[in-house]
């Protein structure tokens, strides 16, 4: 009897430990990319073994939700001690059938492990969780990061002092020609680039004239020098890049020439009035921005 | 002198009452012996029995919490009015065999027990054994979709793994 119930108590105390096994299973999965070709779908990806246990993969799942077609592959058997990471890449990388599928269409796949999870196979986006919080979710696509505004003085006329590090301020001197740069991030829902035009601008409303309180975008060369006309550029989807506002006027319709700062000691808003194209179709987008105080 | 002799020892022959008690002890000695061996053998039966019987619910126990499922995907074809279920055991237990499928949602259930269970190459099985795969095709009409929808899966050894799906 005694036996018996040691050996009950055994088998439960080990389920326990599966279980515990189970729950401790945890992987770190990157640089995934599904590519389409001929209803073959290809997936790569890195996955990293991070939970403290070896684990097996034993069959991987991939589903194209805009057809509802699956498949899988079935006996992976992939040992992986922890820390291990695997790269399904080259000729390692993850094949499947799928009829109907496209490049275009959204997948979903997953990992089956021995132990009975389901590991998700998903785009581990960079995002800086303060830069997600300041999307306008539902409004606009870019996203920017306050802590990276700075605001330049002119070297010459059409060079930036200290480009691209500037000053880190929001305090910004009065009366002064200035231009101000600062990182956009596009998070666009459906994943497309953005292309600014030379419309877009670095706005201070309540000045006498809107020529007197824009500061339009420019191209700026490594050495800070600005160029005199506007060659659109594009931020993809994930990327995160310094936009410069220096020019007084729109360099499509004028020239370049620079803008002081306004010349009373007070504190101002600005907004980001953007505009250009999400893939083929016209983008705009405003942003409220900073307050500054001219000193 | 003589006489005396055979008289008594005729005496000892027909003193009935004397020769009774002994016999009478002598029997009841020995049925109560026997009777006493019998109930010593089939205590020891039933306590074989039941230390059998004991045994073996442990082990159906603890095979039973041993057997562990989980649906690695659930698909439903509209066309076909098909659902498929893809299982992997991962528990300790070998030959897990199921009995009922039952699906169900807010305002409709259905129990499913004719149905076949196949390895992924096709292979029919009858049970499922440790770390093998298998799917499960029920003929179901779900007429309510983009719903919640709960599956339960019984076995022979009365466990339960719940899951839910959308269809």
């Amino acid at each position: 009897m005694q036996d018996e119930n040691t050996k009950y108590q055994n088998a439960a105390t080990e389920m326990n430990q599966i279980s515990l096994e189970k729950n401790r299973e945890e992987f770190a999965v990157s640089d995934l990319e599904y590519t389409v070709i001929d209803d073959q779908v290809f997936v790569e990806v890195q996955i990293k073994n991070i939970s403290p246990i070896p684990v097996q993969l034993k069959t991987f799942w991939i589903l194209d939700k805009n057809s509802n077609n699956h498949a899988y592959i079935d006996a992976l058997n992939i040992n992986m001690n922890s820390g291990d990471v695997k790269y399904f890449t080259g000729i390692d990388t993850l094949v499947a059938s799928l009829l109907d599928s496209d490049s275009s269409n959204v997948f979903s796949s997953w990992f089956v492990t021995s132990r009975g999870n389901l590991v998700p196979l998903e785009k581990q986006e960079e995002v800086d969780q303060t830069i997600i919080a300041h999307v306008a979710l539902g409004i606009g696509s870019l996203a920017m990061d306050f802590d990276t505004f700075r605001y330049y003085t002119f070297e010459t006329s059409t060079k930036l002092e200290n480009f691209p590090e500037g000053t880190h301020n929001f305090n910004v001197p009065k009366n002064e020609y200035m231009a101000f740069g600062f990182y956009l991030s596009n998070f666009d829902l459906k994943k497309r680039p953005i292309t600014f035009d030379a419309h877009s601008l670095f706005w201070q409303p309540g000045r006498s004239a809107v020529s007197e309180g824009s500061w339009f975008i420019v191209n700026v060369d490594d050495d800070g020098n600005i160029q005199s006309s506007f060659n659109p550029y594009s931020i993809d989807y994930g990327e995160r890049r310094l936009i410069i506002f220096a020019s007084k006027n729109d360099l499509d319709i004028g020239s370049f020439s620079r803008l002081k700062t306004g010349n009373s000691v007070t504190t101002v808003a600005t907004f980001l009035l953007l505009h250009g194209t999400k893939d083929d179709v016209y983008f705009a987008q405003s942003i409220p921005f900073v307050s500054m105080f001219y000193e | 002198m003589k006489n005396t002799h055979f008289r008594n020892i005729f005496k000892i022959f027909i003193n009935k009452k004397a020769v009774s008690v002994v016999i009478s002890t002598t029997l009841m000695t020995s049925a109560v012996m026997a009777l006493g061996f019998v109930i010593l053998f089939w205590t020891q039966e039933k306590a074989f029995e039941a230390n059998s019987e004991y045994s073996e619910n442990t082990d159906l126990n603890i095979a039973k919490i041993g057997e562990e499922l989980i649906i690695e995907h659930i698909f439903y074809d509209y066309n076909e009015n098909t659902l498929k279920i893809w299982l992997l055991n991962c528990g300790k237990t070998n030959s897990i065999q199921l009995t009922q499928i039952l699906l169900s949602n807010s305002s409709w259930s259905q129990t499913c027990t004719d149905f076949e269970l196949k390895y992924l190459n096709g292979t029919s099985t009858e049970s499922l054994n440790v770390n093998e795969e298998a799917v499960i095709e029920l003929s179901v009409n779900l007429v309510t979709y983009f719903v919640n929808y709960d599956i339960q899966i019984n076995t022979e050894r009365s466990r339960q793994f719940v899951s839910e799906f959308i269809a």
